[in-house]
């Protein structure tokens, strides 16, 4: 039986050296075979190499015989190859690939394959050789498994490449040296030689070889896309709710303030706030900034704008229908005019129960809003996280012609004004007819060109900035371009309190000629009405975007304009605020318009193109992680220093208290020792009771902890009365009961053990 | 082992570093590497615990209390890859197996076949598991562990050990008194005779006086004679948890067994009261009697719901204690109304013997007794012998 087991120990210790040489061999040839002249190890590489390790281990591990006929059949390959290939050849191949070994030469192709071979068989004896002494010297093996892990990051850091293979087996072996290591530091009962171990646990080692070997490889770093995506909208979640919690039952949070009014009262002096109020993203048919309107006023009382007149049934669409149809009409370009694109609104850092919107709405995504009046609003007040699309038509309000057509009358075409109800107006129901047109063309009239009466001082002014001008339209930008030249201020001061109707507050106005946009727009709306033309007092955010960005719109892009309803054309938006026209008159890229008519659609044929994020350029993703690397060392830096810093504090507490205690008196150290074993008794929970006496503490305690002794607390009772003089025995007594308490405490609670050293 | 957790979480939390910062070949290759390491150790430990076996076996089923059983198991594994480390865990607070030391790991290769012949030893009576509680599976990598409860394990009947006392130190005074007056005691004591008279039974006759005096002598009866010795013990458990009352009850029967055997050796006659079952009272007049009390004090059937007050008063109540001089209890716990119900007895002239199985501090109780009462403290895990 001995005899057996002596026989199956030298098995297993063939096989472990042969695969761990065939490992060995397996790393240089596929992680530094270039290296060594081999650019794509094969199957012919890895078998040469594999006969070759046999061979070795039978010549290492076999007795004369097994040796003899190892030589043998090494001798009858040579023969066969000296035999079929000539000496000459021989020796020809011989210095070519000496040539391409140890200078360098370029391989003669045909012979490519063999000189790599002989180099496989070379490399097969190096790691056999290194192998043999590996396994004398486990230190080396640890030393050479660490320097291939070292050699790996190294090549990750420099982004050298390496094939997958090499990649693989060295991470394979440095996995078994663990696993060896692990199991020659570990007691058990009957432990067995760690290479019959190894042995018989490579089966699960070579599945974990196989699925490594096979789980794809990425090029890219990993982008964490969904965790990215599920933070984004965790972080969505808990901010609502946050918001929802502080802000419940606010009013319309955030609107009152910079111009933006619940009841669009001018205020005097106004403080700007930045603070988030909602973010918007449109896409790259965007052309336009973005004016988005929250609540529209008909009626001035000198100090504030109301809505006194109840409004007309879908408004807004009748306008965006009547805007949509006159573009329709014109004959010429009308990409020039308009364009429809999509923009989606999300709302941040306030409540409100208003929808904001540019002003000619195509679609609406949003199943909570309804429409009142010629506003739009949420049942209920939205907060964080509310979002919503829409698609709209953009005006080129910087295009000449189009101001010019609006001059013009717009003719009469029923079939189109209903083949685009019928194509905007999905609910049959709610399309309005042409002559509902007509009607609201007329409840405009009368609703919102109220006659302003003017004073004298204001109506010589507005003869003086209409004068030549026969359109309305001419006469709207006569009083845009002047009103625009005034001083634009936030602290034009208080109203004065004696102005309580339109008329006193266009004096004051016009005298002062400073204000604010809510000024700007109350003066040109009073104008325009007194000139007959409707307009209307709104307010909301203007916004600076560009195309495929998400804009961010604080509190200080509230602003407040006026619009001036055209007939035929719908209400137009102008900006009498000095400072606001670049934002609303801004250039199109004529060449660059996406916007296509097609057919069935009389206006609106391209679909709004869903907003992509754009590519970050190389200089931009440089930036980027150079910034992050920035950060990352800051933090790490940060951290490592602290980390040093408490390092050096703890070592020199340490070193400090030691060098206390060594001055310290027998007795006194006498004293320190119990004091310690007290504290740690009560660390494990028996602690001196009131009126409790060391020896009862002592009974206790050796009943609880069962089988230990605490005879210094004897020693101690008869110190601390007077009898006992310390000596170097009960000194040393009461280190070991020391020691032995905290061995008694380690089989208890480990962790705990070890902080409670870390501390003492 | 904690440790090699906490290196691996901090290795692989680098390696989702390395990742979202370098592609490629080695980046994912260590980070699938580290990935799949608890992955093949759960394998690993699954294969090992489906194919692991342990076999284990002891001599007899009804075992003696303190009394070592033969023991054995087998560590096995038949199957084709190594198991690099099982641990067997032993039943150790009712039982231990002795030369076994706990906790220890094996390493079990293809065929490795590890026998272990020892002895078992239970602590107290009951019926119980011993043997191999359960197995501690560690995979090689020596990160994670794996355990599971036997499911095959060994319950074994456990009776009550019969200890032989060869005094009672603690009532040593009390049974000297015993002895003296016992009637079936070696040395006759003094009886009154008279003459025979035509008539008198014959059972009635004493033999050794007639011998003596060379004509019949009969006994002169006064009264019946008394059993002079009564036990009980109490019969009530206190506690639901296994560990915290079988201890206790074992060593109330221990005691109540010790007594028994003390007395029935020196041929002291008492009766073995039943507080709830009258009937089911024992009188015990030799070592034969005492088999059968033995078997009847080892079935004992501790409850819940006895009543202490109901079960002292069902004793006291009891014909046998009118017989007796001497009242000896082996109680869990002694409260003072349960000693103001002994007090009448105590008045009658009775001797009464308390043993407390306790590890509290009945000094209290112990100070109420007096020439008739003793209050004796049983620690629960003390040694009889030193006790009694």
């Amino acid at each position: 039986m001995n005899e057996n087991k002596s026989n199956h120990i030298r098995w297993n210790e063939i096989l472990y050296r042969f695969i761990y040489t065939e490992l060995l061999l397996c790393i240089l040839l596929f992680a530094g075979g270039y290296y060594c002249g081999i650019s794509a190890p094969g199957f012919w590489h890895l078998l040469v190499g594999t006969l070759m390790i046999a061979a070795l281990t039978v010549l290492t591990y076999t007795g004369l015989k097994g040796r003899l006929f190892c030589g043998l059949g090494i001798c009858a390959v040579a023969a066969v190859i000296i035999v079929f290939v000539t000496p000459a050849r021989l020796g020809v191949f011989f210095s070519y690939y000496s040539s391409w070994l140890f200078t360098g030469a370029a391989a003669v192709d045909e012979q490519r394959l063999l000189y790599e071979i002989v180099q496989t068989l070379l490399l097969s004896i190096i790691c056999y050789g290194v192998q043999v002494l590996l396994e004398c010297l486990q230190k080396v093996r640890i030393i050479i498994t660490v320097l291939l892990v070292v050699a790996l990051l190294l090549c990750m850091f420099f982004r050298q490449p390496m094939s997958h293979m090499g990649v693989i087996w060295i991470i394979w072996y440095t996995v078994l040296t663990y696993v060896e290591w692990t199991k020659l530091h570990w007691k058990k009962e009957r432990s067995q030689n760690e290479k019959s171990y190894m042995l018989w646990i490579l089966p699960f080692c070579v599945v974990y070889l196989i699925v490594l070997s096979l789980i794809p490889i990425p090029d890219k770093p990993y982008d964490w896309k969904l965790v990215k995506e599920a933070y984004a909208s965790v972080k969505e979640s808990v901010t609502a709710l946050i918001e929802d919690i502080t802000n419940g039952d606010a009013e319309d949070f955030g609107i009152n303030f910079a111009g933006f009014t619940e009841n669009a009262k001018l205020k005097g002096d106004i403080h700007d706030l930045n603070q988030q109020i909602m973010t918007v993203q449109g896409i790259a048919t965007l052309k336009t900034n973005v004016y988005l309107s929250g609540k529209t006023y008909d009626s001035f009382d000198g100090r504030s704008w109301k809505v006194r007149q109840q409004g007309y049934p879908n408004e807004r669409q009748l306008d965006t229908l009547e805007t949509l149809y006159a573009i329709r009409m014109y004959e010429g370009n009308r990409n020039d005019f308009a364009a429809e694109t999509r923009l989606t609104v999300r709302y941040r850092y306030f409540q409100s129960a208003h929808l904001f919107a540019p002003a000619k709405i195509l679609t609406l995504d949003c199943d909570k809003a309804y429409t009142q009046d010629a506003d739009l609003r949420f049942e209920k007040k939205q907060s964080y996280g509310m979002r919503y699309d829409l698609t709209f038509l953009q005006l080129n309000l910087d295009q000449p012609t189009l101001y010019e057509y609006m001059e013009t009358e717009i003719p009469e075409n029923r079939e189109i004004w209903e083949g685009l109800t019928v194509m905007y107006v999905p609910d049959r129901e709610n399309r309005p007819s042409w002559d509902e047109l007509q009607t609201h063309e007329a409840y405009v009239h009368q609703n919102y060109a109220a006659d302003t009466k003017l004073s004298d001082f204001a109506m010589e002014m507005l003869d003086g900035i209409t004068e030549g001008e026969t359109t309305a339209i001419g006469k709207l930008r006569a009083i845009e371009r002047e009103l625009s030249s005034y001083a634009y201020t936030t602290t034009p001061g208080a109203i004065p309190k004696n102005i309580d109707n339109g008329t006193d507050f266009l004096d004051y106005f016009l005298k002062s000629k400073e204000g604010y946009c809510s000024y700007f727009a109350t003066a040109f709306v009073l104008l325009a009405r007194a000139e007959g033309i409707p307009a209307r007092y709104v307010e909301g955010f203007c916004v600076a975007t560009e195309p495929n960005k998400e804009i961010s719109v604080n509190s200080g892009n509230s602003h407040a304009w006026p619009e001036a309803y055209i007939d035929g054309f719908g209400w137009v938006p102008f900006e009498p605020t000095p400072g606001y026209a670049e934002i609303r008159y801004t250039p199109w890229n004529i060449n660059g318009t996406v916007y296509k008519e097609t057919a069935g659609k009389p206006y609106g044929g391209s679909e709004p193109q869903h907003a992509e994020e754009p590519e970050a350029t190389e200089e931009e993703k440089q930036y980027d992680a150079q910034n992050t690397y920035r950060l990352f060392s800051i933090i790490g830096m940060t951290l490592t220093t602290a980390f040093v810093l408490l390092i050096l504090f703890l070592i020199g507490e340490r070193l400090y208290r030691r060098y206390q205690y060594r001055r310290m008196s027998t007795e006194e150290q006498f004293v320190t020792e119990v004091k310690r074993n007290l504290w740690l008794l009560s660390k494990m929970k028996i602690e001196r009771e009131p009126f409790e006496t060391l020896r009862e503490l002592k009974k206790r305690g050796e009943k609880e902890l069962k089988g230990l002794q605490m005879s210094f607390l004897n020693d101690y009772e008869a110190y601390i009365y007077g009898e006992a003089y310390i000596s170097d025995e009960m000194l040393k007594k009461v280190i070991l009961q020391q020691t032995q308490l905290l061995m008694l405490h380690k089989e208890k609670r480990r962790w705990h053990y070890y902080w409670l050293r870390f501390i003492m | 082992m904690q440790i090699r957790k906490w290196i691996l979480l901090g290795i692989w939390i680098i390696s989702l570093v390395i990742i979202s910062n370098y592609g490629g070949t080695i980046s994912y290759g260590i980070f699938f590497a580290v990935t799949l390491i608890p992955l093949l150790s759960l394998i690993y430990t699954l294969f090992v615990y489906f194919r692991f076996r342990i076999f284990q076996k002891i001599e007899s089923r009804c075992i003696t209390c303190r009394q070592s059983v033969p023991y054995y198991f087998v560590l096995q594994n038949e199957d084709y890859y190594g198991f690099a480390s099982v641990k067997a865990r032993m039943f150790k607070t009712l039982s231990y197996v002795e030369d076994l030391p706990d906790d220890m790991e094996y390493e079990l290769l293809p065929g490795d076949r590890y026998t272990y012949e020892t002895k078992l030893v239970c602590k107290y009576r009951g019926e119980y598991e011993v043997g191999v509680k359960e197995v501690i599976i560690t995979d090689f990598f020596r990160l994670f562990t794996f355990r599971y409860k036997l499911m095959e394990t060994i319950k074994a009947l456990v009776q009550p050990r019969m200890l032989h006392l060869e005094e009672l130190c603690s009532i040593s005074d009390i049974v000297a008194s015993v002895q003296k007056e016992n009637p079936n005691a070696d040395t006759e004591p003094d009886v009154l005779v008279r003459d025979y008279i035509q008539g008198d039974a014959i059972k009635n006759i004493h033999w050794k006086a007639t011998a003596r005096e060379q004509k019949l002598k009969t006994r002169t009866r006064i009264g019946e004679e008394k059993q002079m010795i009564s036990l009980f013990y109490d019969h009530r458990r206190y506690k639901k948890n296994l560990l915290e009352y079988l201890p206790p009850e074992n060593q109330i029967l221990e005691t109540a067994l010790a007594l028994g055997l003390f007395l029935a050796e020196k041929n002291i006659s008492y009766t073995m009261l039943d507080g709830q079952n009258q009937s089911a009272s024992k009188a015990v007049r030799g070592l034969r009697d005492f088999e059968d009390l033995y078997q009847k004090v080892s079935g004992t059937q501790f409850s819940l719901d006895v009543d202490d007050r109901l079960h002292l008063q069902s004793v006291l109540k009891q014909s046998a204690i009118n017989h007796s001089k001497i009242l000896i209890g082996v109680l869990q716990a002694l409260t003072m109304e349960e000693l103001v119900m002994l007090t009448p007895l105590l008045n009658q002239g009775m001797i009464m013997v308390i043993y407390v199985v306790t590890d509290e501090n009945i000094e209290e109780l112990m100070k109420q007794g007096n020439d008739r009462l003793r209050i004796i403290a049983v620690p629960i895990d003390a040694e009889l012998k030193d006790i009694l």
